[in-house]
């Protein structure tokens, strides 16, 4: 794709059967229900996990962990971790502002 | 033209007058609500709605009328004061306040019934309500003034703040810090990279709210991401849409595909707890591979609910810092970042902190529970309301343009390829015992 160029016609042909065969899908998810969810209480509508109904349990209950025994290394992977990743997004995006100027 | 989720500069009279930190006030008000109500045991206040699982109307209002009408009242109070301090029309306002009340109930009472309740929560109905209006009938001007989506949307995170609770990210330990925690920010800048390089994309709070819907945890994710980049409401419209209606294929295919391939219950259970995006949706997914991929998934899924946390911090540092700031401009210091940075942010963090090092040590986890039980409800009658508030805001014309040919939807098909593969291999190399001994889980 050409630089700022707008969408050709095959990409938008393509985006259109691509949304309609994925509505086709879900329409039929919905009607069929092939897994057999709709008598459990949870679903797509509970968007975070203290909508989840018995969350206590599910989430937060005894069973829920295994805990860490390595809360140093713990701390210092998801730290560090995220300092990296922040390091290459802010790169990315350096990138893209020095190539889109003229 | 649409607002943009705001981020203001501050004065000492803000803290009255800006909604980003009445926000704050009227989160805390109902977190504290709640905490004197466990606390005292004096009184119960609940944001009820239509029961779940309803086949007759009846079913659905069974009892709710008293509560309603006492949340109608309560929450209309509270955000009225705030219009009227803010120095807004709390007349017009409170005329209006319930109509949005009973818009949202009618979205829960759709998203409730027998058969929808599975796969359309009330995202879908209120902006679909809200929509439909709008672009048929026309939002009545009276109803206008009510219509204030950040308002509730800010306030609604407040309150979430305290469901985020820092003590969760250890439940898996390694093994989940390695699921959740390696794969998500790969994947929010693999999308970043692709939307805003690639695909070329306008909108960039689309691009990141898209992103973080489908790493992080979907709907509630975006939401975040939205108000942390002052997104459009356009733009979490389209997010909330793709995510909502790729949740519903994902959470049936993926055990479905699980089963059929023969996958180890953990490795598919940390799979579609790492990529499915909504959180009852990995629930019900995992649980259909049963208890051991159940509990797997949900702890996986909890650690990408606690994450939301880091990630509108970082997404609301990463453009007041470098995506807002012009190309060749001063580099942004600290007086500026904090002119930039929407302030409700800190409510939403204040609150986490507030829940995980302060109410659930001292109150205990059951304690803790109860409150967020009652919490909840709150916030998701607020994202309801704002959803409605976006759909009456937005029209047809102005959201087609920002289809971009379908670049939204490649962006996330894209993406979401690409964490399934990812999240699918670390689970594989973490949790088969190739590499790793296999955790010890107790179901």
């Amino acid at each position: 794709m050409k630089k700022n160029a707008a969408p050709s016609g095959k990409f938008k042909i393509a985006s259109v059967v691509a949304l309609i065969a994925t509505l086709l899908a879900v329409g039929y998810v919905i009607v069929y229900d092939p897994t057999d969810f709709r008598d459990e209480p949870y679903g797509a509508g509970d968007y975070y996990y203290t909508d989840v109904e018995g969350f206590g349990e599910i989430f937060l209950g005894e069973n829920a962990s295994i805990g860490t025994e390595h809360p140093v290394i713990f701390a210092v992977l998801f730290i560090g971790w995220g300092a990296i990743c922040w390091y290459f997004l802010k790169k990315i995006e350096k990138k893209r502002k020095e190539d889109s100027t003229p | 033209m649409s607002e943009r989720v705001t981020a203001s500069k501050f004065q000492w009279s803000d803290l009255v007058k800006k909604e980003d930190w009445w926000a704050i006030w009227l989160g805390f008000t109902f977190i504290l609500i709640q905490i004197i109500s466990q606390v005292t045991g004096a009184f119960t206040f609940k944001a009820v709605k239509t029961h779940k699982g309803w086949e007759t109307i009846g079913q659905a209002f069974d009892g709710i009328f008293p509560g309603l009408i006492l949340l109608l009242v309560v929450t209309g109070i509270l955000f009225t004061i705030g219009v009227k301090v803010m120095g807004g029309d709390a007349g017009k306002f409170a005329k209006a306040y319930p109509a949005i009340f009973i818009l949202a109930l009618i979205a829960y009472f759709f998203s409730t019934q027998a058969t929808i309740k599975n796969y359309l929560g009330y995202a879908f109905w209120a902006l679909g309500i809200g929509l439909l209006i709008s672009n048929t009938i026309g939002t009545p001007d009276w109803i206008k003034p009510a219509v204030k989506t950040e308002y509730y949307i800010k306030t609604g995170l407040v309150i979430l703040g305290a469901e985020i609770l820092f003590s969760n990210i250890v439940k898996f330990g390694l093994y989940g810090l390695g699921v959740a925690w390696f794969v998500t920010p790969i994947v929010v800048i693999f999308m970043w990279y692709f939307g805003t390089r690639v695909l070329k994309m306008v909108s960039k709070p689309m691009v990141i709210i898209i992103a973080t819907a489908t790493s992080v945890c979907g709907v509630s994710a975006a939401i975040a991401a939205a108000a942390a980049s002052r997104a459009k409401k356009e733009d979490l419209t389209f997010a909330i849409g793709l995510t909502l209606i790729f949740t519903v294929i994902m959470m049936v295919t993926m055990p479905l595909f699980v089963s059929a391939v023969g996958m180890d219950p953990m490795v598919g259970g940390a799979w579609m707890g790492g990529t499915i995006d909504a959180t009852g949706a990995v629930v019900l997914a995992g649980e259909a591979l049963g208890p051991l991929a159940g509990q797997v998934a949900a702890m996986v899924k909890m650690i990408q609910n606690v994450l939301i946390g880091v990630i509108a911090f970082a997404i609301a540092i990463f453009f007041a810092t470098k995506v807002d700031r012009e190309e060749g401009g001063p580099s942004v210091g600290a007086s500026e970042i904090w002119h930039r940075f929407p302030k409700f942010i800190l409510g939403f963090i204040a609150a986490s902190v507030l829940f995980s090092f302060i109410i659930e040590p001292s109150l205990g986890t059951d304690a803790t529970k109860s409150i967020l039980k009652m919490t909840k409800g709150f916030r998701g009658w607020f994202f309801c309301m704002a959803f409605i508030s976006i759909g009456l805001e937005s029209n047809f014309k102005e959201m087609a343009a920002l289809v971009q040919g379908g670049k939204p939807l490649w962006l996330y098909i894209v993406g979401q390829s690409f964490n399934l593969v990812l999240t699918l291999l670390v689970a594989w190399l973490l949790l088969s015992g190739v590499i790793f001994p296999v955790p010890n889980l107790v179901v």
